[in-house]
């Protein structure tokens, strides 16, 4: 009696803990990921970054061989402020570094929103390169209009030869003062096999974005990109 | 069994009982304790507990802690709790990260791997910490509350912006919302509640306003009624109106109303009230308490804090409701009667307090703007503004005059004005010569000095106003040449230290005039025999009273008497030979000082009649040359006129001997005593103010005017009659003169309180703002002599209530006239104001004080206040001076002056004796500069700069400590203010060029940084940092014209010469190219005073940086937590420039980018040891830091692929193959390098 009276009571705990959790997961913002993009691919790190209508919760799941746990309990990589205290953002523009990863590999990676899986996609690492290029940091600033600093646009700059070939996306947050730099150095070509040279008609183009609609597009050339004319975004 | 069963059931229940006991017991002891420690916790807080550093509050010793600003030791139980817990509490995770690791490294320095260890991991760990501090402000920034959340807000938001009720699921609906937000997000929205809330509140504040507004017209109006019918009221209803009107109980029986009412009136009470009306009426009167019990009678003397009091809870609550909605205080305050504000003031919280009291006093500003901020030479602004206007006038009018379609007429009157606006021109062009002049010569009207400096016209502005390039080139011009170089380094330009020029005055004045023939000692017996016959006659007993005491009047009286005999016969100088008399008495070993200072006097005599001022040399004699200097400052003698101001010998000497008495006395101590009185008295005027319902402001800014901005000058009685004025045409001299040109004489035996009187002139008429208040009444006023009546009236009303206040009599100047007009004027604004004659004369003080003159005279009507002072012609004729008359002692006058505003800024200076003069030398040299050779005040020779410096010594001592005594002096004219000079201090060495401009000096071997102070208009360029070896090592000083830096060279001074000793030299040269570097050709600059320090530096490191890109790693341990961040800006602090620091991670580069004070990067990263950074300078720099040096080598985790790395200390050769590279080089210590590693490995090298 008193056995079945303890079980009784442990499957309606359990029955309470289970409707809890779905009612968090019901309830956490949700939304489609758009924009998704793979920037600053190299041999041990790429970025992945993506904006959303409403702000949520971004993480984000890789895997070298496609199996995904079926629940979202730790994501491998958070937007960024999960990373240092344990606590999560709710942002409209994510930007996740995936760091050490294993050249020349295939990830398969699953974006999740809140406990959602939203999106999956994978990309290729490249080769760790025989040769490495001082660094070079360009960089510039992001306003509105009204000259206030854009905070956390998503930056992405790609190199243009004068030929038209163009590099791998690097790409960066703006900064609370509305503050960009992407260091040039970690340029290279779309297939990942060399550095993407510069020369003096090498082209620079950035795309800025915050949030879905809000997208501006300039270009620069090599010699006007320390700083940047500033972007404003409209 | 039953029983057994109940007994143990019993006995279960009671242990039941006892262990929930237990455990509440327990439970409460704990929350005890939080309580305890939340309590400590404040207490810590409030005294910022230390660890026994000076200068901290609280000095702790174990767990006793003391207080040197309070008189209380305190024991702490528990103090390393407290000091943890208060670190937590008060800094920031950056701080708090940045000094764990301070104090871990401190604590445990690195001696073996252990240590090394700890303190690494320490760094590693606060250096991350101190990064990603950074970076969740960041994320806090770019977070973004979701939609949801949004909605849910803005629900919340237009109903708060409505000051509609919010029902608490509304509330609960949005606070559920927030849960899961960023704090970013959640400060975001919370703040956008917050602000709809306010403005809610505020729309509802304005309404309940609106409603007591009503109200309290209402009660005014009845109150207005009830008067108007007062004297036909039948006595039945004025009991029942004052019943009414006074909240009295409906059961007071209306005669006891009337009774007391009666009373109150008869003892003098201008109203009758109880309870909260009472604030409605004036501050004396009678207050009836509510039960008729018994009343109390406010004069103007007592009980006024009875009666504030009784504030109404109404009008507090609308000024605090203004408060909390962000009203205009100052508007508020002014719509309320004084009285009723005070009242509201006292009943106010002390927050609620500050509140009023700023907004009264930015609304004083406001309002009264120039009266209130100073702004320095006003005056001459506003005449080249006018200047300007009338210049423009005048070309347009030019340009209508070459339209040929004008007619005659209109040609004629446009002439008209044109000759109308030059005449303008023309009048304030030379007010504006006279006020640069005055500006010049530190104020003294009249002075000789000023006349030729305005009668030199723009010259004037041309040759007295130098500055460091004027400088700069005469030292340039003295070192092609080899001259010896005679100029000092400056940190202002002379002209804002008045004062300067009156020495240049006497020398010149002393080189054209002082020295005329005249025979030595022709009077017949010395000064010294004199004193000596006059003291022997002298029989002190004499003048014993019955107790034993000297009778210092009599003796005084005496002792002037036969002082008056033997040197002043004729009685030409009665009031010297007084006030000697009077020092000497007054002064402890009197009569040995006299005879000395006849010693002196004698032979200073002979010294100045035969060779003048101009005469003292360096060979002169060190206590003439003293005793000079000292007249210059403080001496009956009118040294700049080369004679003494006594023709007859006698009468000089005994000149000369109150002269020197006097520098041993000084007037400081008087002044001191006239300004502690002024002040006190005008605490208690501002006092009086603030409870009779004045804004505080109005009198709070006097002291200050008096500490800042006084520019009295004290003359003696004598000189205002004799020479100021020497046909003794004038009166009124003997106590105030307010010249032309608006400054302020007062006799030297002014008393506090009339000092109180001169400084409302001085400080609020006269001196540089306040002349505004003057000009707005005299263009009111229609004349000068008018608006200083209405002026006079007005301020001797003020004296006369301060007076009152301090319970002294009133002055007894005989301004009847000027204070009959006041007073009419005052009855004529209460009439005007329609309030009662307190009230106007209280507004019109408060204007007064303010200056405010012009709202006086139209409140009260210009034509009637014109008419009031017709009714009152003055009896002071020939008042105001005209400049021509005006002669007064520049120097005596200055030196007063300026000791006395000295002495209000700095009231308890007292340097150390002679052990001050050196830096009293440093401080003062400042202030002395080279003139262009075409100046009237050229000096010729480094001797007369010399000389000059010293003037001044003496005077900043006369000035700062009261005292000018002979034995400094003497010490004085010892020094060699252009010899190079060193001293030692705590961590190397301060050196100061002398007149070569250079110095040289033994020095201990070391890394030296070298400082200097910047010089305006001249850019200075010296290394960052010294090697000092064996040998002599020079530090050049780069100066050329330029804009006021000091700019840090990279790279080591070298050594230029052999020997045992390490010595440094320091030399000024003239930067022809500006490069920093003294090339060939490159002149020395002669420059003494230029003062440069060496500081050691200890366990310091240095990277040097090439421009361009740099690999760098760490050689130490820093002492201090280094992110990218921080490296830039410290590279930018010692002179260099680097924009950006780049580290390789995941094999790829990350930038920090700082530019123009600008971060360009979100992600900031921790400066390791072993690993290796690019540094990107765009100039060429050292950098240095201190830390520890490594135990042994760090320790490398090197990973696949690309690693940056750096070896600051090896155990072992190896080459990069031991480390997976492919290459075969050699690995060095102390450098870095880039390495692809096949394999990821730990490396310990």
């Amino acid at each position: 009696m008193r056995k079945s009276l303890i079980l009784i009571i442990s499957f309606f705990i359990l029955i309470a803990l289970i409707f809890l959790v779905d009612l968090a997961i019901f309830i956490e913002p949700a939304s489609k990921p758009v924009n998704v993009l793979i920037s600053n691919l190299t041999d041990r790190q790429a970025t992945v970054s993506w904006t959303s209508d409403k702000a949520t919760r971004g993480s984000i799941l890789i895997s070298d061989n496609n199996q995904f746990p079926p629940v979202i309990i730790f994501a491998k990589k958070a937007d960024k402020y999960e990373e240092s205290t344990a606590q999560q953002g709710f942002y409209m523009v994510h930007s996740i570094n995936l760091t050490d990863l294993k050249p020349n590999t295939n990830y398969n990676y699953r974006i999740y929103q809140g406990f959602k899986a939203a999106y999956q996609d994978s990309f290729q690492t490249g080769l760790t390169l025989d040769t490495i290029l001082t660094p070079n940091p360009v960089y510039g600033k992001i306003k509105e209009a009204g000259k206030n600093p854009v905070v956390g646009a998503i930056v992405s700059l790609q190199l243009v030869s004068l030929e038209g070939t163009r590099s791998a996306i690097l790409s960066t947050l703006s900064n609370q003062q509305g503050g960009w730099s992407i260091d040039l150095a970690n340029a290279r070509s779309t297939d990942l096999q060399k550095s993407f040279l510069l020369d003096k008609k090498t082209r620079e183009e950035i795309i800025v974005e915050r949030g879905i609609g809000e997208k501006v597009k300039e270009s620069t050339s090599s010699g006007y990109d320390q700083p940047w004319p500033d972007v404003i975004l409209k | 069994m039953e029983i057994l069963n109940r007994k143990k059931i019993i006995s279960i229940g009671v242990l039941v009982i006892l262990l929930i006991g237990l455990i509440v017991g327990v439970i409460l002891v704990q929350k005890q304790q939080i309580f305890k420690s939340r309590a400590s916790l404040q207490i810590y807080n409030a005294f910022n507990v230390g660890s026994g550093e000076a200068g901290k509050y609280v000095n702790c010793t174990g767990n006793v802690c003391k207080t040197n600003t309070l008189n209380v030791t305190i024991s702490v139980a528990d103090l390393q709790a407290l000091e943890t817990t208060s670190e937590v509490i008060s800094q920031t995770p950056e701080q708090t990260a940045r000094e764990d690791y301070f104090q871990t490294v401190n604590d445990e320095p690195i001696v073996d791997d252990q240590s090394q260890n700890s303190a690494l991991s320490a760094y590693f760990k606060s250096a991350q910490d101190v990064a990603e501090s950074e970076d969740q402000e960041y994320a806090r920034e770019r977070g973004l509350p979701d939609a949801q959340t949004l909605g849910t807000t803005q629900n919340l938001i237009s109903t708060l912006e409505k000051g509609l009720d919010v029902p608490d699921e509304m509330w609960q609906d949005w606070g559920s919302t927030l849960g899961n937000l960023s704090q970013g997000a959640v400060d975001l929205v919370a703040s956008q509640v917050q602000e709809a809330q306010e403005k809610g509140e505020q729309a509802k504040a304005q309404e309940e306003l609106a409603k007591a507004e009503v109200v309290a017209a209402q009660q005014q109006e009845k109150y207005t009624q009830a008067l108007d019918r007062w004297s036909g009221m039948p006595a039945l209803e004025r009991a029942e109106t004052l019943r009414e009107y006074y909240n009295l109980p409906p059961s007071t029986d209306p005669e006891q109303v009337l009774s007391f009412y009666d009373k109150a009136m008869t003892l003098g009470g201008v109203e009758f009230r109880s309870g909260p009306q009472a604030s409605t009426v004036g501050p004396y009167g009678v207050h009836l308490n509510t039960d008729l019990s018994s009343f109390i009678i406010t004069d103007t003397k007592g009980s006024v804090s009875e009666y504030l009091s009784t504030a109404t809870p109404d009008l507090v609550g609308i000024v605090q409701g203004a408060i909390e909605t962000g009203q205009n205080l100052y508007e508020l305050y002014q719509s309320m009667p004084p009285e009723k504000a005070v009242e509201v003031y006292f009943s106010l919280s002390p927050e609620a307090r500050d509140k009023v009291n700023e907004a009264m006093l930015n609304g004083t500003k406001e309002i009264a703007g120039a009266a209130v901020q100073m702004v320095p030479f006003l005056g001459t602004n506003i005449l080249s503004e006018r200047v300007n206007g009338l210049n423009s006038n005048m070309a347009q009018i030019a340009e209508k005059l070459k339209d040929p379609n004008l007619t005659e007429e209109e040609r004629e009157a446009l002439k008209q004005e044109y000759f109308s606006s030059l005449n303008e021109v023309q009048d304030v062009k030379k007010d504006l010569v006279l006020n640069a002049a005055f500006d010049l010569v530190g104020g003294v009207p009249g002075s000789a000095l000023a006349q030729k400096a305005a009668g030199k016209g723009s010259l004037a502005a041309k040759t007295l106003f130098v500055d460091t390039k004027t400088a700069l080139q005469a030292a340039k011009q003295a070192g092609k040449e080899g001259l010896e170089g005679v100029w000092a380094r400056g940190q202002r330009v002379a002209t804002e230290e008045r004062g300067n020029w009156d020495v240049f005055g006497l020398l010149r004045k002393g080189k054209g005039e002082v020295g005329k023939p005249v025979t030595p000692g022709n009077s017949d017996v010395s000064a010294v025999e004199k004193v000596k016959d006059v003291l022997s006659r002298i029989d002190e007993d004499q003048f014993r009273t019955s107790n034993g005491t000297l009778d210092l009047r009599a003796y005084k009286q005496d002792l002037s008497l036969r002082l008056s005999e033997v040197f002043d016969p004729e009685g030409v100088i009665p009031e010297v030979t007084d006030r000697l008399a009077y020092w000497v008495s007054d002064t402890r070993n009197s009569r040995e000082l006299l005879l000395e200072q006849a010693e002196l006097a004698d032979r200073a005599y002979t010294f100045f009649r035969t060779k003048g001022i101009h005469g003292v040399t360096p060979e002169t004699p060190q206590d003439i040359k003293g005793a000079i200097d000292a007249l210059k400052y403080d001496s009956e003698l009118f040294v700049r006129e080369g004679r003494f101001r006594s023709k007859n010998p006698d009468e000089a000497k005994v000149e000369i001997l109150q002269a020197l008495v006097k520098q041993e006395v000084n007037m400081r101590g008087h002044f001191r005593i006239a300004l502690e009185d002024v002040t006190e008295t005008l605490d208690t005027l501002k006092d009086f103010s603030v409870k009779h319902g004045e804004n505080p402001g109005s009198f709070s800014h006097i002291p200050q005017v008096i500490e800042n901005r006084s520019r009295f000058h004290v003359v003696d009685e004598d000189v205002l009659f004799k020479v100021y004025n020497p046909k003794k045409e004038s009166p009124g001299l003997s106590g105030l003169t307010i010249p032309e040109d608006g400054n302020i004489l007062v006799g030297t035996w002014t008393g506090a309180q009339d000092l109180l009187h001169e400084c409302i002139h001085g400080c609020d008429l006269a001196a540089d703002t306040s002349r505004m208040a003057r000009r707005a009444l005299v263009e009111v006023m229609g004349s000068r002599s008018e608006a200083d009546r209405v002026m006079e009236g007005f301020v001797t009303r003020v004296e006369e209530f301060g007076a009152t206040l301090r319970g002294k009599a009133s002055s007894s100047h005989s301004f009847g006239p000027e204070v009959n007009s006041a007073e009419q004027t005052i009855i004529q604004m209460a009439e005007n104001l329609g309030v009662s004659l307190d009230k106007a004369r209280a507004k019109a003080i408060a204007l007064t004080v303010q200056g405010r003159f012009d709202e006086i005279v139209k409140i009260a009507g210009v034509e009637k206040v014109k008419s009031i002072l017709k009714e009152n012609p003055t009896n002071i004729p020939g008042r105001f001076p005209t400049n021509e008359a005006i002669v007064t002692p520049l120097e005596r006058n200055l030196a007063i002056s300026e000791a006395l505003e000295d002495l209000a800024r700095a009231k308890e200076v007292r340097p150390q004796d002679n052990s001050g003069l050196v830096p009293f030398w440093n401080l003062l040299i400042g202030e002395v500069f080279a003139q262009g050779e075409n100046s009237d005040n050229f000096l010729p020779n480094s001797s007369s700069l010399e000389h000059l410096v010293k003037l001044k010594l003496a005077k900043r001592r006369l000035e700062t400590t009261g005292y000018l005594d002979n034995h400094y002096i003497g010490d004085l004219m010892k020094i060699n203010i252009f010899a190079p000079e060193t001293t030692e201090i705590a961590d190397g060495l301060s050196m100061i060029t002398g007149k070569a401009g250079n110095v040289e000096s033994e020095i201990e071997a070391g890394k030296y940084k070298v400082e200097i102070g910047e010089m305006a208009d001249l850019d200075i360029k010296i290394p960052a940092f010294v090697e000092i070896k064996s040998g002599v090592t020079l530090v050049p000083i780069a100066i050329r014209e330029g804009s006021g830096k000091v700019e840090k060279t990279a790279g080591l001074s070298r050594g230029i010469g052999g020997g045992e000793t390490a010595k440094v030299k320091v030399a000024a040269f003239y930067d022809e190219n500006g490069n920093g570097r003294w090339d060939s050709g490159e002149k020395a600059l002669p420059w003494a005073g230029i003062q440069v320090t060496l500081s050691k530096v200890t366990q310091e490191k240095t990277i040097y940086l090439k421009e361009g890109w740099n690999l760098i790693s760490l050689p130490v341990l820093p002492s201090q937590v280094m992110t990218a961040k921080d490296l830039l800006g410290q590279i930018a602090k010692q002179g260099g420039s680097a924009t950006a620091v780049s580290t390789l991670e995941n094999g790829s580069w990350k930038s920090y980018v700082v530019k123009d004070h600008q971060d360009y990067s979100s992600d900031n990263f921790p400066i390791e040891p072993g690993k290796a950074y690019f540094v990107n300078a765009s100039k060429r720099s050292i950098f240095s830091f201190t830390g520890q040096e490594f135990a042994s080598p760090v320790k490398l985790f090197l990973k696949q692929g690309w690693n940056a790395v750096g070896f600051p200390i090896l155990s072992r050769q190896f080459k990069a193959r031991d480390l997976g590279a492919k290459e075969e080089f050699t690995i060095e210590e102390n450098k870095s390098y880039l390495l692809k590693i096949e394999k990821e490995i730990d490396f310990n090298p």
